[in-house]
Parts: C-alpha cells; sequence; structure tokens
C-alpha cells in the first residue's frame, strides 16, 4: 500500500460512515445488508510469542511482553511477577501514594489460579493498575470525589472485563483527579500522587488525572494501568513519567461502566511502558460492546500487534509499512530541552525509514481550539451532575467551580461549540491530514476535542531545580482508527532509541517526610485545567 | 440596536436566580474563606466567568449548511446495523 493510499484509506472510511447517515436518515432499510461489527480481535494475543529474554533480577522491570515470554515459557509464574511488585507497593506506596485501593490479597488469589491455567495469552498473569473511575465489581469506585466515596459496583467496566479475561490482574485502583480533572488528589485538593521521577518533589507535575496509574506503572507497583482522557489525562501523565500512552479513537474502547466527564470526549486507554506492551493493551480492549453505541459501526480491530513489528535495515530501523509524519510550524523553535529533543526526534524518524515534512496548521486554528470555543463544552459537566449539584455542592469539594460553571452555558453556547467542534475535524481531516499519516502535535486539545488518537512517549529527559532527571514526552496525532500508524510510529522510534527502558530511581525518603501532609491545590487550578 | 451591558449586580442576580429555579443552593458554602476548598464568592465568580467566557463563541458565526452537529455516526450505524468498514 502506498503512503497516500493509506491516507485515502482513511479518509474514505470516515467518508462511508457520513455517507451511512444519509443512508439511515433515507431508510433504515437501504443500509441494512451488512451487520458486521467491530468485534474484538484477541487473537493476535494469544498467537503473541512475547520478547524472550532471561529473567531480570527484578521482576518489576519487566514490559509485559518480556513478562508474557518468560510466564509462556514457564520460568516465572504470574504469582512471581505479582508478588515482587507487591514487595515494592509495600516499601514505596506510602511515598508514590498511587493506589486508592490495593486488592493484594484478592490479586494473589487470581495469580495462582491462573499460575496453574491454561495460558490465555500475552496478558496471561499481568499484574494491571485500573484507575478508580472505572467500575470494578465488589471494589469501591470513588473517582476520588465525595459522591462515589461509598460506591461499590455489582459489575466491571467492560475494559476491565476484558483486561480481565485475556487474564490480566487488577493489583488496584488508582489515584486520579476528582472526577477526573486534575493531578491526583483527595477530593478536598491534597495532593496524593507523585511524579515516579522525583518522589521527594512534589510540586513536580507527574500529569493528571490518570495520575496513579502513570506513576504505578513508573514506580514499577504495576506492570500496566488503564486510563481516561477527556483533555490529555493518558497522554500527560504518559509524557510527564516516561510512558507510552495511548487515547484511542472515540468509540475504540468501550465506555460502559466509566464514570462519565463527558459524553462526547471521553476516551479510555493504556498508559505501558513501551509502545508493544500499549498495542497488547489495546487489542484486548478493543472492540464493539452492546452497552456502549459509541463503540458500534466502526471499521473492524486490526492486528495492533503487528503494527509495532519494525523492520531491521542494518543499524537502522523501518516502521512495517511507509509513514509520513508532519511536522507543525515552530515545532522546534528555541532553545529549550524540550525544543532540543524534539529536533533530535525528528531527526531519529528522518534516519529510520519515517518521511518527515512540514505542514502547515488550518486556519482558525488557534481560536477553533482555545478556551474562548472549548469553553461551551462545559454544559455537558453539567448535564451528567446536576443531580449531584443539587444534592449538596461540597460534594464536588475543590473541583466544584469548573462544574457549577457549567450551569451557565446557554443551549445555543453549546450547539455552536458542537458545530464548531465539526469545522475543526474537518480541517483535522482534510487540510491538516492533506499529505500525511501522522502529525506532530503540542497540545492535546485539538484531538481530544475531535475524537482522533494521540499517542505520548518518551523523547528525552530535562533537569529540574535539583537536578534530578525529568523526562521529556512526544505527543503525535492520528486520523480515526488510525491507532496502527501511531503505534507503528512509536515502536520504530523505540526500536532506535532507549529512553523508553529508563526506570526511575527507588524513592529514598524520611519516615517523617512519608508522613508528612501535602498541600493543597486551589480551585483556580482546577479551574484552570477543566478549560 | 446596541443593547447597555448589564451591570455586575445584575449578573450576580442572574446567577443566583438560575441557581434557585435549578434547586442549587451554594449557601451552605462559607461565605468567603479563601483558606477553604471552595467558598460561595468564588463559586458566583467562576458562574460569572463561564458567561463572560462564551460571549466569542456566541458571536461567532459559522454557515448554517454547513457543519451539522454529530461527531460521529455510530450510534446510527450500531442501531441500524450498518457496518463502515
Amino acid at each position: 500500500m502506498t503512503e497516500e493510499s493509506i491516507v485515502d484509506t482513511d479518509r474514505r472510511r470516515f467518508l462511508t460512515y457520513l455517507s451511512a447517515i444519509s443512508a439511515t436518515a433515507v431508510g433504515l432499510s437501504a443500509a441494512s445488508s451488512a451487520p458486521a461489527r467491530a468485534e474484538q480481535n484477541t487473537a493476535p494475543l494469544a498467537d503473541f510469542p512475547g520478547q524472550p529474554g532471561k529473567p531480570p533480577t527484578d521482576l518489576t522491570e519487566l514490559t509485559i511482553a518480556g513478562a508474557a515470554a518468560l510466564i509462556k515459557s514457564g520460568k516465572i509464574t504470574p504469582l512471581d511477577l505479582l508478588d515482587a511488585q507487591l514487595a515494592r507497593i509495600e516499601e514505596f506506596e506510602s511515598t508514590y501514594q498511587a493506589f486508592n485501593t490495593v486488592l493484594a490479597a484478592e490479586a494473589r488469589a487470581r495469580a495462582k489460579e491462573l499460575s496453574k491455567a491454561r495460558y490465555r495469552g500475552a496478558l496471561h498473569g499481568i499484574p494491571m493498575g485500573v484507575k478508580d473511575n472505572f467500575y470494578t465489581a465488589g471494589v469501591r469506585t470513588t473517582a476520588n470525589s465525595f459522591i462515589f466515596e461509598n460506591f461499590v459496583p455489582d459489575y466491571d467496566a467492560t475494559c476491565v472485563a476484558r483486561l480481565k479475561a485475556a487474564g490480566a490482574i487488577v493489583v488496584g485502583k488508582t489515584q486520579m483527579g476528582p472526577l477526573a480533572t486534575t493531578r491526583a488528589t483527595d477530593p478536598l485538593g491534597a495532593i496524593t500522587s507523585v511524579n515516579a521521577w522525583t518522589p521527594n518533589d512534589i510540586s513536580t507535575n507527574p500529569g493528571g488525572s490518570s495520575t496513579g496509574s502513570a506513576t504505578a506503572v513508573a514506580g514499577r507497583l504495576t506492570t500496566s494501568a488503564i486510563g481516561t482522557q477527556t483533555g490529555g489525562s493518558i497522554t500527560n501523565p504518559a509524557n510527564a513519567q516516561n510512558m507510552t500512552g495511548l487515547k484511542p479513537t472515540l468509540g475504540r474502547n468501550s465506555l460502559y461502566g466509566v464514570i462519565p466527564l463527558t459524553y462526547t470526549r471521553d476516551h479510555p486507554g493504556p498508559i505501558a511502558r513501551d509502545a508493544v506492551d500499549a498495542a497488547i493493551m489495546l487489542q484486548a480492549l478493543a472492540g464493539a460492546d452492546p452497552n456502549d453505541p459509541r463503540t458500534g459501526g466502526l471499521p473492524r480491530v486490526p492486528n495492533y500487534l503487528k503494527a509495532t513489528q519494525v523492520r531491521r535495515r542494518g543499524s537502522r530501523v523501518a516502521p512495517p509499512f511507509p509513514l509520513r509524519l508532519g511536522v507543525l510550524p515552530g515545532y522546534t523553535s528555541g532553545t529549550s530541552a524540550t525544543a532540543v529533543a524534539r529536533a533530535a526526534m525528528l531527526d531519529t524518524f528522518a534516519d529510520n525509514g519515517v518521511t518527515v515534512v512540514d505542514v502547515p496548521l488550518p486556519e482558525e486554528w488557534a481560536f477553533l481550539t482555545g478556551s474562548a470555543i472549548t469553553t461551551a463544552s462545559a454544559a455537558e459537566r453539567s448535564e451528567t451532575f446536576l443531580e449531584h449539584l443539587r444534592a449538596d455542592v461540597r460534594l464536588f469539594g475543590v473541583s466544584l467551580s469548573s462544574w457549577i460553571r457549567a450551569l451557565f452555558v446557554s443551549g445555543d453556547d453549546y450547539v455552536k461549540w458542537l458545530r464548531t467542534r465539526m469545522s475543526l475535524l474537518r480541517k483535522v481531516l482534510f487540510e491538516l491530514f492533506a499529505d500525511v499519516d501522522v502529525v506532530v502535535q503540542t497540545s492535546v486539545t485539538p484531538f481530544d476535542l475531535v475524537g482522533c488518537p494521540l499517542i505520548g512517549f518518551p523523547i528525552g529527559f530535562s533537569s529540574d531545580a535539583s537536578g534530578l532527571d525529568v523526562p521529556i514526552g512526544g505527543l503525535v496525532g492520528g486520523l480515526p482508527y488510525g491507532e496502527e500508524k501511531l503505534l507503528a510510529l512509536a515502536a520504530t522510534y523505540q526500536a532506535a532509541t532507549s529512553w523508553h527502558a529508563r526506570r526511575p530511581p527507588d524513592p529514598v525518603l524520611a519516615p517523617s517526610a512519608r508522613r508528612a501532609a501535602r498541600p493543597r491545590i486551589t480551585d483556580a487550578e482546577v479551574l484552570a485545567a477543566s478549560l | 440596536m446596541p443593547t447597555t451591558p448589564p451591570s455586575e449586580a445584575e449578573i450576580t442576580a442572574l446567577v443566583m436566580t438560575r441557581l434557585r429555579m435549578l434547586g442549587v443552593d451554594i449557601s451552605v458554602l462559607p461565605a468567603d474563606d479563601p483558606a477553604a476548598p471552595m467558598d460561595q464568592r468564588r463559586a458566583l465568580s467562576a458562574c460569572r466567568g463561564a458567561m463572560a467566557d462564551t460571549q466569542a463563541i456566541s458571536r461567532y458565526v459559522l454557515d448554517a449548511q454547513q457543519y451539522p452537529p454529530i461527531l460521529y455516526p455510530a450510534p446510527l450505524t450500531e442501531w441500524s446495523e450498518v457496518s463502515g468498514d
């Protein structure tokens, strides 16, 4: 397939959907001959051989792919892996504060079962962190909010159920910003999770709102994790903590059993150690769910693992299929560590089989993606939570401003915002992607608004004020259902670099410091994160 | 015809009226306590700010024949068994 035809295929798919709307409007019978649905495609997980290697001294260092090979060959058991991580949780969780709930006993019981069970595939016996806004049957699901502080669902979210069916073990519910807004705090704003790279410096932003998921994986308390993204909440913490985070296209993963922040911009997805692990996770998660109509009628789920199989060309690598990477104006401007890392990233791509081309920003880009427009989207929040606002505004703790203000967005402003989003989507599809497969991004906002996929991955380090290494992340966006290309791009980069393989040093904190009260974020910070 | 911008007092009255109509009671919050996670002054400020912040979008004009507000047709295809692939 040529580069051009890859782009054309994605655009053609999207236009097919638009024509499906018209057909449906004319008469449902005209469009009822193709009942195929984008069912799950988990066969690649069973076929995946893993990445062979000797068991490392510390099992918590393993990626999913590395652990899968060892578990499949019987060199380690799921219980070996889990116990190594539970030991770290015991030793360091008081510093990291990555979890709301640790399910040690339940996880060990499951690991024992799986240690004796028939091998299911790449996620067999893999410990997993689950953000605390995914329903977990019989386990408190709080979204770090007073609203849900005693909520115990009686079923698993579809994403959780799918991971468990694939053999994953839920180790615990991870910390998050209240109702999925800011970095992880308690409902009144007291900071909980730290950045695993600077555990002594609570001021270093660990990224939010899926903070605990990223901290748990970076801190080697679990092998992988899931989070949700409405405004950067997967890719931001992944970038902040040297992880690979994938926000899939809206509808690719089911939102059934996820406490909603919005109905049109929430996206569940993986926070993983590398692109291969992210592909494994997405393979288990993706596919139609009868309980979530947003997942229906979409393209079939491809083999994401295949997309991460980079080609070797001597000392160089290349993606498994041609890729054209678009670069926005000013992407490498300046002399900051981030600008230098971005320039080096582009050089790496150019040296390893990716075609790098400049792309202009469409007209009105800054306006259509700015707060002057996006503030009207807040109405989605108040609609969902109005009954709780009526019950007691104190339930919202430090987050009240960003919910109560939404009551003052008019209906016509909200509809206007929906239309501007369509205008933005059209510019994304037909202008930004006119000549490329994937495009670098400097902000999560545009692709979060229109529901297109984003991947965040490590591209270097800078030093903070204390001289500690702090990760620098890259962000790249794709066309609808273009996750394969994003995974192929990140896998190619990671085959040529080693940033993603670096792990933070263990925390060293005096017991008194561990017990010290952590500061609170302000409602102004919450509001700023919400716009 | 140009209109007279509302006064701060009028905006505050509008906010309070809307909240009362919806049954949302902010009087349970401290009146003005910067040390508290939230107070009435900040809650009111946020509401007034939303009305000010949506002025730009309310004045933005789109072609009425363009951009119908539907993002993805998934529900239609799902419920009518249409495959997009």
